[in-house]
């Protein structure tokens, strides 16, 4: 499996890491990108199966790199699971309609995040 | 809402974030407690819908035993990774507390800044929580005008 987080906080990128360690995705290919343009520089090149972003960040946020994946013909079944400190029901319920997989709100716990990404993890063993 | 709710929901916060991420136990410290001495902090501003400032001090033992709680206990910690967390761990925070206090309005932050100079002269009606982790001490600081205007003293 190969899975892009993209987060401008070292500390963070490295708790979602471990955290999918925790959930089992320890063999998983886990690509690093500090904001949403250089994510957009780098998935071109990958062949991705999942997209973690933070919200919050400088260049191009993780909302922009949302509607810019989901808007790319190319790249818009790639699931894309946003993670956020200012998540809410309404700023969640706005992430999912532009086609956010799902919204977890930080700190994000590895039975959360299992439970989330189980549906996808199924679909991958099919 | 009233002070006594943001002071549940902050301490909340607080204690979810460190121990979710860190695995470390908070106890609220009461009001008159001191800020942490030559502590290193960082700010976080309130963009939308109103707007007002958070502060996060902490002495710098604090950060470091939080660092090796989070990045392990044999990795050296560089400055960067340091400031990282700092501001992690405010962002965490604060957006807890604000989908507490705003559970259904959506609310737009900046990005955390570290502070580069000592810890600068405090708002005197600015809100101050206090905390012990690990006998260190960490506090939070809310002010800005409108921002507190949420919140009515009971």
């Amino acid at each position: 499996m190969r899975i892009m987080v993209v987060d401008d906080s070292s500390c963070a990128r490295m708790f979602i890491e471990k955290c999918l360690g925790i959930i089992g995705l320890d063999d998983a290919e886990i690509i690093v990108a500090g904001d949403g343009k250089e994510a957009l520089d780098m998935i071109k090149e990958q062949s991705l199966d999942l997209l973690i972003t933070d919200l919050s960040m400088p260049v191009l946020d993780g909302e922009s790199l949302l509607k810019w994946v989901k808007g790319t013909p190319e790249l818009q079944d790639l699931p894309v699971l946003v993670i956020s400190s200012a998540g809410n029901p309404a700023r969640e319920k706005k992430l999912l309609e532009l086609g956010a997989f799902a919204v977890l709100g930080k700190p994000i716990s590895p039975v959360t995040l299992l439970k989330t990404l189980e549906p996808l993890l199924e679909e991958k063993e099919d | 809402m009233q002070k006594e709710q943001w002071d549940e929901i902050m301490a909340a916060a607080v204690a979810e974030s460190l121990e979710s991420m860190a695995f470390m136990e908070v106890f609220p410290a009461g009001p008159d407690a001191a800020e942490p001495e030559m502590p290193v902090w960082d700010s976080l501003l309130l963009l939308e819908p109103t707007q007002g400032e958070f502060r996060l001090a902490m002495s710098r033992p604090l950060l470091d035993e939080i660092g090796a709680n989070i990045y392990g206990f044999d990795t050296e910690i560089t400055e960067q990774q340091s400031a990282d967390l700092l501001a992690e761990l405010l962002n965490t925070i604060v957006g807890r507390f604000m989908g507490g206090i705003m559970p259904s309005e959506a609310f737009k932050l900046g990005i955390p800044e570290r502070g580069r100079t000592e810890w600068p002269p405090i708002d005197p009606d600015a809100i101050r929580w206090h905390f012990t982790v690990e006998e260190h001490s960490l506090s939070i600081i809310a002010s800005g005008a409108p921002m507190l205007k949420l919140c009515q003293s009971s």
